[in-house]
């Protein structure tokens, strides 16, 4: 579920930069500039909810 | 919003004073209160800097706790002050909720923080809503609240320091009797209840001042209830309430702490925190250098038309960086005046409507461009309605004033200030020169122009210029930074050109080779530098933490959520149904303990929510099941916080295993390479503080340093010393100043890069039977050095460094560590930590 260094490697490479969805990262900024990866955290609350909806 | 490196050491230095505080407080609970301990001095002389502490009592005659964080302007305050809310509710207090009384100054600051803290989706808001779970209630002195509220929610109530300081409380809303607030006094024909409670506290208002037939009654007050609750006060420009009677009036609320933000705290504030103007130019957070143009020409008009060309030269800077990087940027002109009353305008005098009249002759300046802010008249309020000065939409490109503009007044967007009153007047530069300093979104934009800010003025003398200057920086807790005023001829403003010191000629040949071993990790075929997150972090086996220790975690008696109102009321009071229901009772669903949101708390430590979750769950069942509910749910913050911290520990704890275990397996070794890592060579050319040149301490020029020049800004105190002791050895060949986040690091097992203070390196040793080498041709063993002052020589901070410096130079000893560097083979590298109380000795025996 986290945004790897290995992840990041196998995004298709468009040129352009990447918007990156995910609960976590184990990236730092100055790694994730290098990929052109902009990373969005997703709140940790979604999955409280989905697991409360599938319940 | 991440928090900059000096806020963060601020609050830890916060956290610690507060966690010293709770502890003496504590211990000093079971004393006779006829002893009469002063606990908040105890923890000062502790815990606090070693300077000398000014005691204060609250209305009750009780320690009270004050204390002041000197943060310059547009260093952070507010953002820090909700922070240390949380760290004295969490701490302290051992709850989330209570009430805080906001105190600021003038109506500006009123209502840009209220504005702030009512936004929910505002970083200060959002901070307060993490602290109380969502359940922070912003009051105003005329918005009722009840006992309901502040035991079951985080009040802020916004107050102006004027109504509550002034010599005739009587006049004051604030003092009256107001029935908004009976449900906090016993009823009026109570009057045992009465007694009693003015027993308890006695310093309430009452309508008699002498026990008359029918007894003494306190007023139902809003100053009253206060009085009851013992708020936390929040001080903003803590120096404003200095004066006997602020202080008195602002004891006499009871407050349990008092935390003061200044720039300039008197001089006998409990100064706890002292951030200086260099850390924040360090952090990107001001627009430095401040350029000064002072014209000749006697003429005011000839002065603003160079400021509106400026300003248009500006905006054209700012469209392109937009266009660049979608960050918006409106340069905004200050204008001061000499005038501005409606009656007040004549010939020879630069009045407010002049001004506007000159400006909109201009062909490319709309009337909507300009507004006038004057004490009568206040054109920003339209706009500050409609989203305020930073709006995209926000026309306003010039304001007019005269001296409306005060501290706190917050636009990053100003970029020009000119000065149009009468040279003769001293107070104006000094007063609004702060206005133009924050840096708009606390980051460089990396265009010159606007990274830095201007003031346009005509006809003063050079001296009282600059003096009238450095006296707004000192106004504005900016010390330090002087010498980044620079006075421009007339003429075009060139933007401050970094100032670069390039490597010294003679050691070329002789560090072409020279390169800094660094952790390296394997990547595919070849080795990448390590990184902590993506190869540290991601190994840590999360299974493995132990959150058992804190099974037996002790939730003080505080925690019931009752110790605001116990001052006024009596216990059982205290702990009964509240009198009046509110619109916001508690619900079974409210007391549920959230795991989701503790997940989201520990993020920073532990990034994998589920664990944390875990973690959290773990620790609180297992409270649960030795605590009544009530009293877990009421020590949900302080849980968390422990829980955080001793995650923390954990974390390195499992960090430390998996980086000795990639070593063990050779995944990851100690080794020169000799690509350019960007920070394993020292560069030919430096960026340095644009401050004056640093010599040594005796005055005379470094001979040895590496690099042409250092700036003065560049070094302190005991950095300066030891930088002259190594100049000045006869062995040594060179050395360098290795600068922070941007030179040599080494990457350990915390997340933190350490950073040393200087490299040297000693010339070549002659071996026997070999030629007499010359001097400037080679270099023998490299030293990486770091300092520490003595107030850090027992940190955790300075351990961990030791512990990673000593197996730098452990490792550093194997044969392998320089394979893919011949010419550093035969080299002996040693990383060395000395503090401040045995530098000399230690550089001494490295030396030998």
């Amino acid at each position: 579920m986290a945004l790897t260094l290995d992840m990041a490697q196998k995004l298709p490479n468009s040129g352009r930069k990447r918007l990156v969805f995910a609960p976590t990262k184990y990236m730092d900024a100055e790694l994730l500039h290098q990929h052109r990866i902009l990373f969005s955290q997703l709140p940790f609350e979604i999955y409280e909810t989905v697991d409360r909806l599938a319940k | 919003m991440i928090l900059k490196d000096y806020q963060k050491r601020a609050l830890d230095v916060v956290r610690n004073y507060v966690e010293c505080l709770a502890k003496w407080r504590d211990k000093v609970a079971d004393l006779d209160p006829e002893f009469d301990f002063d606990w908040a001095s105890k923890a000062w002389e502790k815990c606090g800097p070693s300077r000398q502490y000014v005691p204060r009592r609250n209305g009750l005659g009780r320690p009270l706790p004050a204390f002041c964080l000197k943060v310059p302007t547009g260093g952070g305050k507010t953002l820090m002050a909700t922070k240390v809310i949380d760290l004295v509710h969490t701490h302290l207090h051992r709850r989330q909720t209570g009430l805080v009384l906001w105190i600021v100054p003038t109506t500006q600051i009123y209502n840009q923080t209220l504005k702030a803290l009512k936004d929910r989706d505002h970083p200060y808001r959002q901070q307060l809503d993490v602290l109380s779970a969502g359940r922070t209630l912003v009051l105003e002195k005329t918005s009722g609240f009840d006992r309901r509220d502040v035991s079951e929610k985080l009040c802020v109530l916004l107050l102006m320091l004027p109504s509550a300081n002034r010599r005739t409380k009587e006049q004051l809303r604030m003092f009256r009797d107001s029935g908004g607030f009976d449900h906090f006094f016993p009823p009026d024909d109570d009057v045992e209840g009465h007694k009693k409670l003015l027993t308890k506290v006695p310093n309430l208002d009452t309508f008699e001042q002498e026990s008359g037939v029918w007894g003494r009654y306190a007023k139902t007050s809003l100053g009253n209830a206060l009085r009851l609750l013992q708020p936390l006060i929040v001080l903003d420009e803590g120096h404003r309430a200095y004066s006997r009677n602020a202080k008195k009036t602002l004891e006499g609320f009871n407050p349990c702490m008092i935390v003061e933000l200044s720039a300039t705290p008197p001089k006998d504030a409990n100064v706890l925190v002292n951030i200086g103007g260099r850390e924040l130019a360090a952090e990107e957070m001001v627009k430095l250098d401040l350029h000064i143009r002072n014209s000749g020409s006697p003429n005011w008009e000839d002065t603003l038309l160079a400021s509106i060309e400026h300003r248009k030269l500006l905006e054209e800077e700012a469209r392109l960086h937009e266009a660049e990087t979608g960050r918006y940027i409106r340069p905004i002109c200050l204008v001061q005046v000499e005038r501005t009353g409606r009656d007040q305008r004549r010939p020879g005098i630069v009045h407010a409507e002049d001004v506007r009249e000159y400006l909109l002759r201009h062909p490319e300046i709309r009337p909507e461009h300009v507004a006038v802010k004057t004490s009568q008249k206040d054109e920003l309020k339209v706009v500050d309605e409609v989203g305020g000065l930073l709006a995209r939409d926000c026309p306003v490109r010039f304001i007019v004033t005269k001296q409306a503009l005060q501290e706190g007044w917050d636009c990053s967007f100003a970029y020009v200030l000119a000065i149009l009153t009468n040279p003769a007047s001293r107070s104006a530069l000094t007063q609004l020169v702060g206005r133009i300093l924050r840096q708009p979104y606390a980051k460089k934009t990396g265009v010159p122009r606007l990274d830095e800010s201007y003031v346009f003025c005509f006809q003063r003398r050079g001296t009282e210029l600059l003096q009238e200057v450095r006296k707004g920086f000192g106004l504005e807790g900016l010390q330090g930074l002087e010498s980044k005023i620079v006075t421009d001829d007339e003429g075009h403003f060139v933007p401050g050109e970094p100032v670069l010191a390039r490597r010294r000629e003679r050691y070329r040949d002789a560090v072409r080779d020279f390169v800094l071993p660094a952790f390296m990790i394997k990547d595919g075929p070849g080795w990448r530098p390590v990184r902590y997150e993506t190869d540290i972090l991601s190994r840590v086996p999360w299974d493995e933490v132990d959150v058992r220790p804190l099974f037996d975690l002790p939730l003080g008696r505080e925690s019931s959520g009752s110790f605001d109102l116990r001052a006024g009321l009596g216990e059982e009071e205290a702990l009964a149904a509240p009198v009046v229901a509110s619109a916001g009772a508690t619900t079974e669903d409210e007391d549920v303990i959230d795991y989701y949101f503790a997940a989201g708390h520990l993020l920073n430590v532990m990034p994998n929510p589920w664990r944390g979750a875990e973690a959290a769950e773990q620790v609180f069942e297992a409270l649960l099941e030795k605590h009544p509910h009530r009293q877990v749910r009421a020590s949900y913050m302080f849980v968390l916080e422990e829980l955080r911290k001793h995650l923390e520990g954990e974390r390195d704890r499992l960090s430390r295993a998996v980086f000795f275990d990639l070593l063990k397996h050779d995944v990851m070794r100690f080794l020169v390479v000799a690509d350019d890592l960007t920070f394993n060579r020292p560069p030919p050319e430096v960026e340095i503080g644009s401050g004056r040149q640093a010599n040594r301490t005796d005055g005379s020029q470094f001979a040895l340093n590496l690099y042409e020049r250092t700036s003065e800004e560049d070094l302190n105190a005991l950095e300066a010393k030891v930088a002259t002791y190594l100049d000045q050895q006869a062995r040594l060949f060179f050395w360098y100043r290795n600068r922070s986040r941007k030179d040599y690091y080494v990457q350990g097992w915390k997340p933190r890069r350490v950073y040393a203070d200087f490299v040297f390196a000693l010339k070549a040793e002659t071996r026997e039977g070999e030629a007499e080498r010359s001097d400037d041709k080679s270099f023998g063993d490299v030293f990486v050095l770091e300092t520490k002052g003595l107030h850090l020589k027992q940190s955790e901070d300075t351990d961990y460094k030791r512990s990673v410096f000593d197996m730098c130079s452990e490792l550093a000893k194997q044969k392998e560590w320089a394979e893919f560097a011949p010419t550093m083979r035969d080299k002996v590298v040693r990383f060395e930590v000395v503090d401040e109380d045995e530098w000399q000795q230690r550089l001494n025996a490295m030396l030998a």
